[in-house]
Order: C-alpha cells, then structure tokens, then sequence
C-alpha cells in the first residue's frame, strides 16, 4: 500500500477519533474524554515550548550573540553592543530558578523586569490606543459636514439602500450619547444628580446591547466551529477510510455502555482508572 | 534583596519605558529596545518554566501511581511527542534554508549548469521534505482538531446558558435578548433571505442590516466606554506598579 494513503487514513482515524472524544463529554465525564483532554493539554504545552524556543529564544538569544561573536570575530565594533544580550540570559535562567524551592525567590527579579517593561510599555499604549484615539474617533460632526471623505452633508436618518455604517446625524448622536452615557454610568466617585442618573439609565441600556451583540457574536463564533467539526466528521465518512464517524461512534458508545454498567455505583463513579480515580470529580 | 531589587528593577524598567516616548535620543530608544527584548526573552524561559512545572508534576504523578496517572502519561506522552516532532521539523527547516542558500551561492558564482541542476534538485528535495512530515501532520491531525472540538464543544454550553440569560423579564435583559437574536440571526445566512425592494430598486435586507446597524453604532459606543473605562484602570494600575505599591511578582 501507498506510504502517503497509509498516513492521510491514520490522520482521518485520529481526527474523527479525538473529535468524537471530546464530544463524549457531552454525556458525561469519562476516559475517553479525560485521555482527549490530557493528549491536548501535552501537545499543546509541547508545541508552546517549541514555539517559545523556535520563535524567541533561538532568533533573539542564540542567533543573536553568535552574530556578535562574528562581528567581533571580523573586527566591527557593533558586535560588541550585541553582548548587552547576555543579560537577557542571566535573567532567563534565573526565571528557571523558580524550580529549586531554596532559591525560587531570585525569580522575581527577571519577573520583575518583565513587569516593569510591559506596565511602562501598556501605560503609553493603552493611553494613546484605547484612550485619545477612542475619545478623538468619538468626536464626530452631528450636523453639517461629514468627518471621512469625500466629506459631503450629513444625512439626518440613515438611508436603508445604503450600507448601516455610513455616518448619519442620528448614528453620530447614537454614538456620542452612547459613549457619554456609558462613561456617566461607570463613574462611580461622585454621588449622582437626577441628570447623572437618568444619563446612567440610558447608558445601562448601551451596555446592555453592547453585551447582547457580544453574546451573539460569540455563540455564533462558537457555532461555526461546531459546523466546521461536524462537517469534518462528515466529509471523512466515506468508505475509502472504513466510516470512520460511524465506527468511532459505536465503538466509543459501546464502551461507554459497558464502562457505565461496570463502574457505577449510585450517584458516584469508579471510572475503573488504576489508582481508583472518581470519574466525576476529575 | 527579597523585595526591594524587585521593586526597584520595576521602577527603573518601567519609568525608562515611558521616557523612551518622551526622550527622542538614540542611546534612550536603543536601552528601551534591549529591555524589552529581555523582557521578551524572559517571558519565552518562562513558558518553558511552565512547561518543565507541568512534565515534573505529571512525571511524579505517573512514578507515585497517583490518581489518573494514565491520563497524565498520555499527557507527558504528548508533550514529547510534540516537542520531539517539533524539534525535527526544525531540523527539517534548516536543511531546507541551507540547501537553498547552496544554491543561490551557486548561482550567483556562475558555476556550471550541471552542478546548478544537482543543487535545484537537493534544495526541492530539502523543501519536500520540510513541508509533508510527522510535525505537519501532528499538527492538523491531533493538535488542531482537538482545539478545534475543544471550543466547539463551548457551542453547547453557551447555548444552554443564553437560555437562561435571554428571558425578558425586564427592560435590560429584553434589551440583551433583542440585540443577541438580530446579531446571531443578521449573520446566517436565513438572516439574508428576508428581502425588501426599495422603491429606487435596491435591495434591502433588514435583519443584515440592523444587525450591522447595532454593531457600527450602539455596540461601538458601548465597546468604545467600556475600553476607555479598561485604559484608565490599566494607566493606574501601571502607575501602582512602578512606584512600587502593588508588588504582584513578590507573591508566591
């Protein structure tokens, strides 16, 4: 038999098989889902530290002082500075101390820096990105003309033959009050006026839509990737591959059929794992 | 030395961060530049730490026989696996990027067409071998459909709970339920099919378009406060953070 048909069958087992694993939790906790979850949790942490050291460590680290040591080695001078890297070093492995309990404190010091680096860096960015470019984006024109090219009238009403984010007098409004009302209702420092209290009610209803949309957003994010599952178990159910979806599923409710009648007893769970594991409590 | 050249080290990394945005000088910009460099360096040995933390907990958990300890050998099992697989890959790419290099170098030295020809084949082989391996195939056949079905299976469990959400008791959650059903049916396809015709000819479809109405308009505004609110606390809390007055990295 062909190598690459060998292999593109065993990968369509394996999907079909992990996906119907993970599923089986849908049911109840049971080992093939704990097996499922457990292979993901490991391949998921090794291919993080191959990330981690392919992606950062080698091109910024390793790579990074050999080329010093050349230019050095060639008589330029910038090698030199490139040195500066070997801190970076130090403190990384300083992180690892972490491992040995007597000296797992010297870890705070590159901890340290990581903190100090990226609360200096998220201030600056966080005040310019999600601060003065959200207040000057919500500084809108109400009437007259509009704030984006070709810069024509504003429409009072937004035109229904039009796309719904073409700027309108009524869409500008719908923002600024959202964004004034939101802002009004999460301050929390003075005691409020009537005026703050009625601004505060809309701006609870601006949030209550802002989190509704959310909320459809990511059911259907989630939908989708439940179509993108089911479709992938359909697709590998052809008879060239052996139905894999039909097999898997009888064999894995088969023995969830017999794992159930052997180890339950009552409410609890002996899932049958050796060292007497509580299924549900896993 | 416990504490305070922790808090130190925040305070001059930190402050020097936000200098660099204000000192346009070029020694500045090039200390700020390695900070953050060791700063990205140092977070890449700490997802190692992560990860030797988790193989030694799982590793004594599989020696001592422990409760479950299948399930962690098969989770160790993985992370070699992936690990080993990965560094092979790599292993892979290198020989490719070097096979390819041999071969520019050939080239632009205008050695003989033969010795071209052998080097375009070794660097078609190197690139063959490098794009269908077990990396590639561990990766779409065990890493991504278990992700994949991992968040998917959230689809059920969002679902159960927008049924508890979405009752319209009130005003508010009338609101929530309302926004999340145009959102969720203005974005299928059945969304679409409800058609009006426009006395100019056009087409409107009003359930695709209210739901891109509330998500350019009110859910903006809402996100807009929402992410002010998020950057105030968040120059505050880096503020806390450089001087010192919450220590977040002395625990533990």
């Amino acid at each position: 038999m062909d190598t690459a048909w060998l292999v593109d069958l065993a990968g369509v087992w394996l999907t079909v098989i992990f996906t119907l694993a993970i599923y089986s939790f849908l049911y109840r906790d049971n080992p093939f889902y704990k097996a499922a979850e457990h292979l993901y949790v490991g391949v998921a942490a090794g291919y993080t530290f191959y990330l981690a050291f392919r992606n950062t460590i080698f091109p910024n680290l390793v790579q990074h002082l050999f080329t010093g040591v050349h230019k050095i080695n060639a008589g330029d001078g910038a090698g030199w500075q490139m040195q500066w890297r070997w801190g970076a070093l130090v403190l990384g492995l300083l992180v690892l101390a972490r491992l040995i309990p007597k000296v797992s404190w010297i870890s705070r010091w590159p901890m340290a820096l990581v903190v100090g680096a990226f609360a200096g860096l998220n201030l600056l960015g966080y005040a310019e990105a999600n601060l003065a470019d959200q207040i000057a984006g919500t500084m809108v024109p109400l009437f007259g003309r509009s704030n984006y090219a070709p810069y024509e009238l504003l429409p009072l009403l937004p035109s229904l033959g039009q796309q719904a984010s073409q700027p309108s007098t009524l869409n500008h409004l719908v923002l600024v009050v959202g964004v004034i009302s939101v802002l009004t209702y999460f301050f929390f420092s003075r005691e409020r006026s009537k005026a703050t209290n009625a601004l505060g009610t809309v701006g609870i209803w601006f949030v209550m839509i802002t989190f509704g949309a959310t909320y459809g957003s990511i059911v259907l994010a989630r939908i989708s990737l439940l179509i993108g599952r089911v479709y992938d178990l359909m697709d590998y159910n052809q008879p060239q591959y052996g139905y894999p979806f039909v097999v898997g599923m009888i064999g894995i409710v088969a023995v969830l059929a017999v794992w159930r009648l052997k180890y339950f007893k009552g409410d609890k769970v002996n899932d049958g794992t050796p060292g007497g594991g509580e299924g549900d409590e896993g | 030395m416990k504490t305070r050249v922790p808090i130190f080290i925040t305070a001059f990394v930190g402050i020097f961060m936000i200098l660099k945005f204000f000192v346009v000088t070029p020694w500045v910009s090039a200390v700020a530049d390695e900070l953050v460099q060791w700063g990205v360096i140092t977070l890449a040995f700490a997802i190692i730490l992560g990860v030797l933390n988790l193989a030694k907990i799982n590793l004594k958990a599989v020696v001592e026989r422990k409760t479950d300890w299948p399930y962690k050998a098969i989770l160790l099992f993985g992370m070699v696996f992936m690990m080993s697989v990965g560094g092979f890959q790599w292993h892979l790419d290198m020989r490719a990027e070097e096979a390819l290099s041999a071969l520019t170098a050939l080239e632009a030295s205008g050695a003989a067409p033969a010795a071209v020809a052998a080097a375009v084949a070794a660097s078609g082989e190197a690139q063959a071998r490098a794009a269908t391996n077990i990396f590639n195939f561990a990766f779409t056949r065990i890493y991504t459909p278990l992700s994949a079905t991992m968040y998917s299976l959230l689809a059920f469990y969002v679902a159960s709970a927008a049924f508890r959400a979405f009752r319209a008791k009130n005003l508010h959650a009338t609101l929530l339920l309302v926004a999340a059903v145009l959102v969720m049916i203005g974005r299928v396809p059945v969304g679409g099919l409800l058609q009006v015709d426009l006395s100019d000819g056009t087409i409107w479809r009003p359930l695709v378009w209210i739901q891109d109405w509330l998500m350019t308009w009110p859910n903006a505004a809402g996100q807009r406060a929402i992410q002010m609110g998020a950057a105030i606390g968040m120059i505050a809390t880096g503020l806390r953070v450089i001087f010192g007055i919450e220590r977040p990295y002395l625990k533990g």
